[in-house]
């Protein structure tokens, strides 16, 4: 079935078993919207009396679809029950947020695409084709998952703070609560799949490593923490390419010269078409961290410009 | 600027990251081919390769 055929049968089916639970007060729309991945198409859910809606990813509830639309449905109307107690706390989320001596604790740094639309009135800092902003987790609000608000200009001009400060709240939260950690990709592989019986070499020869936060969670931003690049030469013991596997985690690869950007970029690029969901995406290239003159650039310049060193000395 | 003039971000509910297994699987699977070798561990994952996509 196509996306657009799709998405039509499942808002009637959604309005219909609305209607049949005899949900009041609750609307249903579609609209596209700014995320930090871009822009979305969402079912949105527009409740009486409440500015805060509920927006569900259409894209991905069709890329789930299994034939079974009914369970599909039946699931997000049961979401939608479930929070339908967000009017009664619309009042202290909202408090919450503008609250700048209750928010500072939970600023936190988070890592989105550069091109994100989200960027054109919220404070950020590039870090090559990627954008650091200052995420607010705002706590006690979801029972699955977390809460989050991105600042936006309006919100920091409002905290009367300057973008500075904002980020050095941001980075300080960050280090504190969720540290830097390192772990050998294969090894957290075989944990995650909890294979128990899976032949782990005493020697694996890591090459590979992931870099995020201890709760993995946004954990991409860690390449912004002051003590990154160093502990990252120390754990890949020299230069590395960095891979922007997702928003929450780097994979950094040793530069042994056994790889080369090129090939990097294509395995992103199909993982990125592939396996990510849109809003796990970060970036389309990896990059390359030089120990020695402490430079982090695009993979492809370096291996161009090491290229073009290579044939000058000849 | 009085608190109630400002437009608030809509705050988002992230659902916890489900997919870490089979995208770091995934990128193991596919940098361990692209380096022309395969490890043991990396060997041994790769028959376990359908039961991801189907669990994750």
């Amino acid at each position: 079935m196509e996306y657009d055929e799709f998405k039509k049968m499942f808002m009637e089916e959604v309005e219909h078993e609305i209607k049949a639970r005899i949900i009041e007060g609750v609307t249903i729309s579609n609209e596209e919207i700014r995320s930090p991945e871009g822009m979305t198409d969402r079912l949105i859910v527009k409740m009486e009396n409440s500015n805060i809606s509920m927006a569900f990813r259409l894209q991905e509830i069709y890329e789930d679809y299994d034939g079974r639309l009914d369970v599909q449905v039946e699931g997000l109307v049961d979401t939608i029950q479930e929070n339908m107690n967000v009017r009664e706390k619309e009042a202290d989320v909202k408090s919450f947020i503008m609250d700048f001596e209750r928010a500072k604790d939970h600023l936190h740094l988070r890592l989105i695409p550069g091109d994100s639309p989200a960027l054109s009135d919220t404070p950020h800092v590039m870090i090559e084709d990627m954008a650091l902003v200052s995420n607010l987790d705002i706590v006690g609000f979801a029972e699955d998952g977390r809460t989050c608000a991105i600042i936006c200009d309006a919100l920091l001009a409002h905290y009367g703070i300057s973008k500075d400060e904002l980020f050095e709240i941001a980075r300080d939260n960050s280090v504190a609560m969720e540290p830097l950690k390192f772990e050998a990709l294969e090894h957290k592989v075989a944990s995650l799949l909890q294979e128990e019986d899976i032949y782990v070499p005493v020697d694996m020869n890591n090459t590979a490593y992931i870099a995020t936060n201890t709760s993995g969670f946004n954990g991409a931003s860690v390449i912004a923490y002051p003590d990154f690049y160093e502990k990252a030469v120390e754990t890949m013991g020299g230069s590395f390419y960095m891979i922007p596997s997702s928003v929450h985690e780097f994979i950094l690869i040793k530069d042994d010269g056994g790889i080369n950007a090129k090939t990097l970029n294509a395995v992103i690029r199909d993982v990125n078409k592939n396996t990510l969901k849109p809003k796990d995406r970060l970036s389309s290239q990896c990059y390359h961290y030089d120990a020695k003159t402490k430079k982090l650039e695009q993979g492809l310049k370096f291996d161009k410009r090491i290229k073009e060193k290579k044939v000058g000395a000849r | 600027m009085r608190s109630e003039e400002i437009r608030i971000p809509e705050p988002e509910i992230i659902a916890e990251d489900t997919d870490k297994g089979k995208r770091l699987f995934v990128y193991a699977s596919a940098l361990s081919e692209a380096r022309g070798k395969s490890s043991g561990l990396m060997a041994e994952l790769e028959k376990t390769k359908n039961a991801v996509g189907e669990n994750a």
